[in-house]
């Protein structure tokens, strides 16, 4: 008895061990570690990105900052380009909450930060893992989300064991065919990045800067309210807000829709200036994009989602104009 | 997990020339029977050759499957027809636009702004609201009403994967 008494801590010690090993092999735990490591970690590394039959090569430095970031970018492959990126806290984690009831009718308001069990819950990908290989001198753990139906791509990654960080990214479609990829060809994990590493090189680089507005949006336009009605299966709204095209612009609607790893923009333009409404479909790579006007407005539909993803949700766009507010009277 | 490794390593030693004929060759009749060898083994070539440097075009994804088809056909005419209908509809798949990171994103935003050139998305505008695509209209210059879009979307993308691209949303515009 004394005996079992002295190995309970040795054996309590075993099982949570053994429990601690079974969770890291677990894709969903392994998909919420990556969402979280987005800004958590600075870093400075060289990245290729390949679409098609085009790659180019990416000289990144990436500082998490007090919940936001700040990057540089330099191509170093092709036409020399450069971005400075500045990222603020507000914006960085504004996926993270949930936004506040504002009209959004027909569609369950889910905070974005919870991809893993979006996933779970409407099961519309196949999460495996192959097991661990090696990207940038690194171990990683490979995590494979094939998509059950053709409203969606594949992905595969292969996460950095220690962080979650994504070191490999590939889009592939219902063919197999691979659409994009992204690989970190060297990588190292900085403790403190160096101003001067942040400061751009060239005089021609281009300056981005998101800052998040108090009031976190509306979903409510001036003369109505929008909402989706039968979206793709495993889609919803899981972030609604106000967004203004330069400064002499009107304001569009923009919605974020999502499967859970998919991301669908649908931007709604509100201003009476679409006197010639505009219809049409793009392309590139992974991306697609269609324009159509519905109720008068002019709505665009963007995501890395395949063509008829984007047009049936361009499809599921529903307007209630403000006199028919209390009314079940949608216009399309 | 160890077999995996195992074959990682393997595979790097052979796209770094440094396997010995005997395991060249089981190494080849493995990535001929394996989809997922093959996507590796290209894999680590595309790291290899990126590293090297100057390099701004690579063999297209399925280039290895495509080879393999070919070789297996009965039919050698027919099957380069069939290529050559794939490599077609590649084209309008090597266009760039945005990508599925924000670090891409912002660079192929700045190509949106300032022409894009070949590079540039194609856009088909279509004449009638229930046209097929094969009717619709090739135009090579993006409206700028699709790319502002196009960039804003790819502007709440993160590095390495569209999952993240809900962490990101900006609300004051650029």
């Amino acid at each position: 008895m004394l005996r079992w008494r002295r190995d309970l801590p040795a054996t309590l010690l075993m099982l949570l061990s053994l429990t601690l090993h079974a969770g890291q092999d677990d894709p969903n735990l392994w998909l919420e570690r990556m969402a979280q490591s987005l800004h958590t970690h600075s870093y400075e590394g060289t990245f290729i990105f390949q679409r098609g039959d085009r790659i180019d090569t990416v000289r990144v430095v990436h500082s998490a900052e007090d919940g936001g970031y700040r990057e540089r970018l330099q191509t170093l492959t092709g036409s020399a380009r450069e971005v400075i990126r500045s990222v603020d806290r507000i914006s960085a984690l504004k996926g993270a909450r949930v936004e506040g009831d504002g009209g959004q009718q027909g569609a369950p308001q889910r905070p974005p930060a919870i991809a893993g069990s979006m996933l779970r819950a409407n099961e519309r990908y196949d999460l495996k893992s192959p097991g661990y290989d090696r990207i940038a001198g690194f171990p990683c753990y490979m995590l494979h989300a094939e998509a059950r139906d053709g409203y969606r791509y594949s992905h595969q990654y292969c996460l950095h064991r220690d962080t979650g960080l994504p070191l490999l990214s590939e889009l592939i479609d219902a063919d197999g065919q691979l659409l994009e990829r992204l690989v970190f060809t060297e990588l190292e994990f900085l403790d403190v990045v160096f101003e001067e590493s942040l400061k751009a090189h060239g005089c021609d680089a281009r300056h981005i800067e998101i800052r998040s507005a108090d009031d976190g949006g509306t979903v409510t336009g001036q003369d109505g309210e929008w909402y989706f009605e039968g979206l793709p299966p495993g889609f919803a709204t899981v972030i609604a807000t106000e967004r203004v095209f330069g400064p002499d612009a009107a304001p569009s609607l923009h919605f974020v829709l999502s499967d859970g790893l998919a991301t669908v923009s649908v931007y709604v333009a509100t201003s009476e200036e679409v006197s010639e409404a505009f219809e049409g479909y793009t392309r590139s790579g992974a991306t697609h994009a269609v324009a159509r006007p519905v109720a008068g407005h002019q709505v665009t539909v963007v995501g890395e989602v395949p063509k008829k993803t984007v047009e049936w949700i361009a499809d599921s766009a529903r307007f209630r104009a403000a006199a028919d507010a209390g009314q079940d009277a949608p216009a399309r | 997990m160890n077999s995996q490794v195992s074959k990682s390593e393997r595979l790097s030693a052979l796209v770094d020339n440094e396997t010995d004929t005997f395991e060249t060759r089981r190494l080849i009749d493995e990535l001929m029977k394996s989809g997922e060898d093959r996507a590796q083994w290209s894999r680590y070539h595309l790291i290899g050759d990126s590293l090297r440097g100057g390099m701004t075009q690579v063999a297209p994804a399925d280039f290895l499957a495509r080879v393999q088809e070919g070789i297996a056909g009965d039919a050698p005419l027919d099957v380069s027809a069939g290529s050559r209908q794939r490599l077609r509809w590649l084209k309008p798949v090597a266009g760039v636009g945005v990508a599925a990171t924000v670090a891409m994103a912002s660079l192929l935003g700045l190509q949106m702004v300032t022409g894009g050139g070949d590079d540039a998305p194609t856009v088909m505008v279509e004449g009638a609201p229930a046209s097929e695509p094969a009717e619709t209209e090739m135009v090579t210059a993006p409206d700028p009403r699709f790319a502002r879009y196009l960039e804003n979307h790819a502007e709440l993308v993160a590095p390495g994967s569209s999952a993240f691209a809900r962490v990101r949303n900006s609300v004051d515009g650029e």
